[in-house]
């Protein structure tokens, strides 16, 4: 604990294991290559699915049972943060199937939810408090959120993210019963989007008081009752709204935006639009989706990972600009804009979730 | 960190809840709601008294919703890998074993739009300290809800206020039930109740 009220949140630490590999480096090595394929996931009665997997290797050995393969990858992203992670902060571990993998490969259920987490937190020897934040695709940002308010109220100096989202036939299964999934791959913005491609990722975000490169200002969460299931370009422009208003920020100071955008003919079409509301003229777009597919309640700690990597090095994904539907009027960018002071990232999702951060590079000047 | 300070406008403890919880809320919302799982359900029953002991019919938009459970909608999971067996899940079931799900749900029948999260420790306490460090300028509604028998839907709605003349104590989470206390306040991380 610590006594005094920090004035700001920092990205002090980062690691994580997708589809692109495991290791940022790695995953941004991968990213400049091009999307990827997915594998086709095959479950029994003959039922198959489109997913983006971590590749089998030494931190995902492809004979591995689910849980030494969940323990070996959580403690490798935490690893890849620092040795200096403190095991006295707060562990947030955002998730949307937690351990569903493992229940499918035939563990038992553990006595409550909580111990599952409690067991993963076992596995990095914490002993800080250990929050579940449960709340679908947006749980990275919201355990974010949080993190920030603990920091910021001077009660801890650090805080860990954990978004995990592990492989599992359930959410796909789930999701192809809603008539959700895409056939084949995931096309962001593309006119011939057809649904999402589900991604596996464990991602962790340390999170601190010392001053650092990427700050995270603030941000906003809105759930929405009247669609359970997907976005609303209203909602959409709220959301947004109330981060740059919570954070200080102008419209005009936004130079890139990183979208949800997953391929949803509907939602991606809201999210747009919720946009062209709050921005005369749109900044600059990027969506990783096509890439690491989507990780769902990982997916804010990854693609700010992945993010805040692409703006540091100079790479960016390759051929995200291909094509885009002109009904939108939106186009991701194929290049990295020039020196992003101030970016916004939005996450959307099931629960009527919307939520978006706003985070600053203090390199800019 | 100056204290927090939060009048207790409501307070719901069912623990077990009733055994005709289901007919109490069908009765107060007018209908059985529809298309949700037995935990939103039991989640939406023990808000809505919440509110109604605050004296309010809406949650208003200002308010965070903060929704904890240690074992979530485990029973609609069950159920829906079993479904699973024989090809896919039922999409209601599937829908039904998510957590997130019970917030549109809390939404729809508060009428309220807003900052709501599923966020969970095995301490309350620290859930509600995190919910009072993040609530909204309408204050919070904090939940603790578990289907699993006996049952838990435990509420509270808090809006901000100033210490006053109040006289705290420190306190424990059971000690929240007692309506001799209308003031909470967190010193630190330490709980503490004031009349």
């Amino acid at each position: 604990m610590n006594g005094s009220v920090a004035d700001g949140t920092y990205i002090l630490g980062r690691g994580l294991a997708c589809t692109l590999g495991v290791g940022v480096d790695t995953c941004l090595e991968n990213l400049r290559l091009g999307p990827s394929t997915p594998q086709r996931v095959h479950s029994t009665h003959e039922l198959n699915w489109p997913y983006f997997p971590i590749p089998d290797g030494p931190h995902a050995a492809p004979g591995a049972s689910w849980h030494d393969r969940a323990r070996a990858l959580v403690r490798q992203v935490v690893a890849e943060c620092g040795a200096d992670v403190s095991r006295d902060a707060p562990l947030f571990i955002a998730s949307s199937s937690l351990n569903v993998g493992g229940l499918e490969a035939g563990a038992a259920f553990p006595p409550d939810q909580q111990s599952f987490v409690e067991a993963v937190a076992a596995w990095l020897d914490w002993r800080g408090p250990v929050f579940y934040v449960a709340s679908a695709c947006t749980s990275s940002l919201n355990a974010m959120l949080s993190a920030q308010a603990l920091i910021e109220s001077g009660l801890f100096e650090h805080a860990l993210v954990l978004g995990m989202e592990l492989r599992n036939h359930y959410t796909s299964a789930g999701f192809s019963g809603m008539q959700l999934l895409a056939p084949d791959i995931p096309r962001p913005l593309d006119p011939a989007r057809d649904g999402l491609v589900l991604g596996e990722a464990v991602a962790a975000l340390y999170l601190g008081n010392h001053p650092a490169r990427w700050r995270v200002q603030g941000g906003a969460n809105r759930t929405n009752g009247n669609n359970p299931v997907g976005a609303d370009q209203h909602v959409v422009a709220q959301v947004v709204t109330q981060a740059l208003e919570a954070c200080g920020v102008t419209p005009a100071q936004i130079g890139l935006v990183k979208l949800q955008a997953a391929g949803s003919p509907q939602n991606d079409a809201e999210e747009i639009a919720g946009l062209h509301r709050v921005f005369p003229s749109l900044p600059p777009l990027i969506t990783f989706k096509a890439a690491l597919g989507h990780t769902l309640g990982a997916s804010g700690a990854a693609e700010l990972i992945l993010l805040t990597a692409c703006l540091e090095t100079g790479s960016w994904p390759a051929a995200v600009a291909q094509t885009a539907d002109p009904a939108l009027q939106a186009q991701c960018c194929a290049a990295p804009p020039a020196s992003p002071e101030t970016i916004l990232f939005n996450i959307l999702g099931f629960g009527g979730g919307h939520a978006c951060l706003v985070i600053k590079d203090s390199t800019c000047r | 960190m100056p204290m927090s300070v939060w009048r207790i406008t409501g307070r719901f403890f069912a623990a077990p809840p009733p055994a005709d919880w289901r007919a109490q809320l069908a009765t107060r919302l007018g209908q059985r709601p529809r298309r949700i799982g037995e935990w939103a359900e039991l989640a939406l029953f023990g808000a809505r008294q919440c509110l109604d002991s605050a004296g309010e019919t809406d949650l208003p938009g200002g308010a965070l919703l903060s929704l904890s459970s240690l074992h979530g909608p485990d029973i609609a999971l069950r159920a829906a890998l079993e479904q699973m067996h024989d090809g896919v899940p039922m999409p209601i079931t599937f829908l039904n074993s998510q957590p997130s799900q019970a917030l549109p749900a809390l939404a729809q029948y508060l009428g309220w739009q807003g900052n709501g999260r599923c966020l969970t420790t095995r301490d309350p306490l620290l859930a509600l300290l995190l919910a009072c460090l993040e609530a909204g300028p309408d204050g919070l509604l904090a939940g603790w809800v578990d289907e699993d028998a006996p049952g838990t839907s435990i509420w509270l709605r808090l809006s901000p206020t100033a210490a006053g003349n109040s006289a705290f104590e420190a306190a424990t989470f059971a000690m929240l039930e007692n309506t001799r206390f209308n003031v909470l306040a967190f010193d630190g991380m330490q709980l503490k109740l004031g009349t």
